[in-house]
């Protein structure tokens, strides 16, 4: 046999075609940069681990400043175990691992901080503060204590330097510095977007100055930036307020749209009723009904954000589930009738398989429009601890610094999302066609 | 000797979207298959090869006329999990390695871990990709992938092989290969009826016992060719004065389709 091996990348198929018909224009533009994937799932489980630290500690919940962040702690379980997901990615498959005890140690100290932070948090036991001598109820109850018991700080100690450890451990396992080539070409190829950005950047501050613009209607980005780093505490925090009712919503919202996808495949008399009525509804600007869903669940209870993220999120995930489980091939369904396959078997074996593309690239757009609806409805009035009240509130008093910083942690929250969601998908289908390029 | 698939009055009429009267595919088709046969059906685009191999399969039905195999009626050969299947491209699910992929018809038909372990194994061997086991399909060939899919469809040894086109996209070179393999695999898979559509003249006479000319739509049987050519076959026989003629035979027949 002389066949050689076939791993040319370009070759495009119609899944990754359809896939990207579906909500191509948001996905497209996000996944623009090929082969960094890899770069993504590090950053997201960066992020996680930095946040699941902050979420688990109850020292940090009161008197350190970032800790404030972190202390409606609802999405614990969530993180921590996203994060698994993103550390069995980025480890990769075990007979390579094994090989190199470098990226074996480094997997087992990230392995080390995962199980720290699940028991603590699944199983409510906190193995350090086990080890130093501190009763559990003092890390479940929330202590404000102005000086913490010796004990409880060691613990803390510990649990940061682990931290640090896994934070570590995920870089080895990244390795970034073997990836330069990758970088490289990626720079090489987004150069004119890059030089363009710079140059709008040079002229926004150059102009401003030269055109004596009041700053009070552009602020120049040197300006922006040093407010930014200046409210940095106070913005994670209201950020991570906002953030976890974009993360509930999306959970709400793609859950029962891809369930009612699912379902509506199942049972086709159900779709045909309701499908043109979601893809009606999906034309509405549903974040026009922020302020009834505000006098619904009252405007200070998060519910009503959740709500709106949540009726926002759901019609993409619908259509897109349905879509994907329709567009199967042919000739695969003519390949499970000649099995004479069960309905189930076809929908396990290829219908939902082939569904997970469309359903992740409706869930990556989904990220974007729940920040969109976290912010967009906290404008309707609500909680002053969320980052729509800060732009809005700073916007009105003329503090368009401050308004600027917090659109730039909106950004930043919603790509941290975004990362998240792809290195889910990542370790879902190692298989599919844009990850193959550097597998 | 009772035929082992027994097509009978055929007719395949496609519900045109608005006249009613529909495209006639197939008219009034009469054949019998013996049981370890290698019939190739051949004809011109469009002239209902495919959707008789469909129909044989009982992935369509017929309009009218009958199609029976071992005394039973293709719905039921279907139940029974009697046909294995090769399309014209390779149809291997991409979130399968190439070794899941084969087992996928064995996890249907619910053969215990080790079974399919074993089974998928041997046809991979048999195909010469045992190597590949755990890739997955693009990383292989047009031609590896073709190759799986035929280890695929002879995972549970099915008693007839229906074969769309399966070479169709191959280049020249690898195709002779792989007609070579083929019928070195129906050699060893003592008793397997193959039912192969193909366009190509020399393919057809040079792997069948017999080849079936269709005409163009509606497509009627013009006519049945015996290929009394020596077995086992390999490069020679395509030099052969007998392959000579029974390919322009092959070539008359659908000649004749077309002018009438």
């Amino acid at each position: 046999m002389t066949d050689s091996l076939n791993l040319t990348h370009g070759q495009s198929s119609d899944l990754q075609a359809a896939s990207a018909s579906v909500y191509s224009e948001a996905a497209d533009i996000v996944t623009a940069p090929r082969g960094m994937g890899r770069d993504f799932v590090a950053l997201a489980a960066i992020f996680l681990i930095v946040a699941t630290f902050h979420t688990q500690n109850p020292l940090l919940q009161y008197g350190l400043k970032f800790g404030q962040a972190f202390r409606n702690a609802t999405l614990q379980p969530v993180l921590a175990i996203t994060m698994l997901v993103c550390v069995w990615v980025l480890a990769g498959k075990w007979s390579a691992l094994k090989r190199h005890w470098v990226k074996l140690v480094a997997a087992g100290l990230v392995g080390l901080f995962v199980v720290h932070i699940l028991l603590a948090l699944l199983l409510h036991f906190n193995i350090l503060g086990a080890v130093f001598g501190v009763p559990q109820e003092i890390f479940l109850d929330q202590v404000a204590d102005e000086a913490p018991l010796d004990a409880l700080q060691s613990a803390l100690n510990v649990s940061m330097i682990l931290e640090y450890l896994a934070l570590v451990g995920v870089v080895i396992l990244w390795a970034p510095w073997k990836r330069l080539d990758t970088y490289a070409r990626a720079l090489r190829r987004n150069a004119a977007p890059l030089l363009v950005a710079v140059i709008v950047l040079v002229l926004w501050e150059v102009l401003i100055e030269v055109l004596n613009i009041q700053q009070f209607l552009l602020p120049r980005p040197s300006v922006i930036a040093s407010r930014f780093l200046e409210l940095y505490d106070q913005l994670v925090t209201v950020g991570w307020n906002t953030f976890q009712n974009a993360v509930w919503g999306f959970m709400l919202g793609c859950g029962l749209g891809i369930l009612t996808g699912l379902l509506s495949s199942r049972f086709v008399n159900f779709s045909k009723a309701l499908l043109p009525l979601a893809i009606a509804a999906n034309s509405v600007p549903i974040i026009a009904f922020a302020p009834i869903f505000n006098t619904w669940f009252g405007a200070l209870n998060p519910g009503s954000k959740v709500a709106i993220v949540g009726v926002l999120t759901y019609f993409p995930a619908m259509i897109s589930t349905v879509k994907g489980l329709n567009s199967v091939d042919y000739r695969s369904l003519e390949l499970m009738r000649s099995y004479a396959a069960t309905e189930w078997e076809i929908f396990r074996k290829l219908r939902l398989p082939s569904a997970l593309p469309f359903m992740f690239s409706a869930l990556k757009v989904a990220t974007t429009l729940s920040m969109i609806g976290a912010i967009v409805s906290e404008y309707f009035g609500g909680s002053t601890k969320g980052l729509g009240y800060r732009i809005r509130e700073d916007a009105q008093l003329f503090r368009y610094p401050e308004s600027w910083s917090a659109i730039i942690v909106a950004a930043l929250l919603g790509i941290l999302f975004y990362l998240v969601i792809s290195a889910i998908e990542r370790g879902l289908m190692p298989w599919h066609i844009s990850f193959r390029e550097d597998s | 000797m009772t035929p082992i698939i027994s097509i009978q009055n055929l007719t395949k009429r496609f519900q045109g979207t608005d006249d009613g009267i529909g495209v006639l595919a197939l008219e009034n088709i009469n054949l019998d298959i013996q049981q370890g046969e290698f019939i190739s059906l051949i004809g011109p685009s469009g002239c209902g090869k495919s959707t008789l191999l469909r129909v044989i399969g009982d992935l369509i039905q017929p309009t009218s006329g009958n199609v029976i195999v071992n005394g039973k009626p293709a719905a039921q050969a279907r139940k029974d999990r009697e046909y294995g299947i090769v399309f014209q491209n390779a149809t291997l699910y991409d979130w399968r390695t190439i070794i899941k992929n084969v087992q996928l018809p064995l996890e249907i038909m619910r053969f215990s871990r080790d079974e399919r372990d074993r089974r998928a194994r041997e046809m991979l061997k048999l195909v010469e990709l045992g190597d590949f086991a755990d890739k997955y399909p693009w990383q292989l060939s047009g031609g590896m992938q073709q190759r799986v899919s035929i280890a695929r469809a002879l995972a549970f040894e099915p008693k007839i092989l229906l074969m769309d086109e399966p070479f169709g996209a191959l280049d020249e070179m690898t195709r002779e290969r792989m007609n070579n393999e083929l019928l070195s695999i129906w050699t060893r898979m003592e008793g397997m009826t193959v039912i192969f559509v193909t366009h190509s003249i020399a393919e057809a006479v040079y792997l069948s016992t017999r080849v079936v000319v269709l005409s163009p739509r509606p497509g009627r049987l013009s006519e049945v060719i015996d290929i009394p050519l020596p077995q086992p076959r390999d490069s020679k026989t395509r030099e052969m004065d007998e392959f000579f003629h029974l390919s322009t035979r092959v070539r008359n027949a659908l000649r004749f389709g077309v002018e009438t």
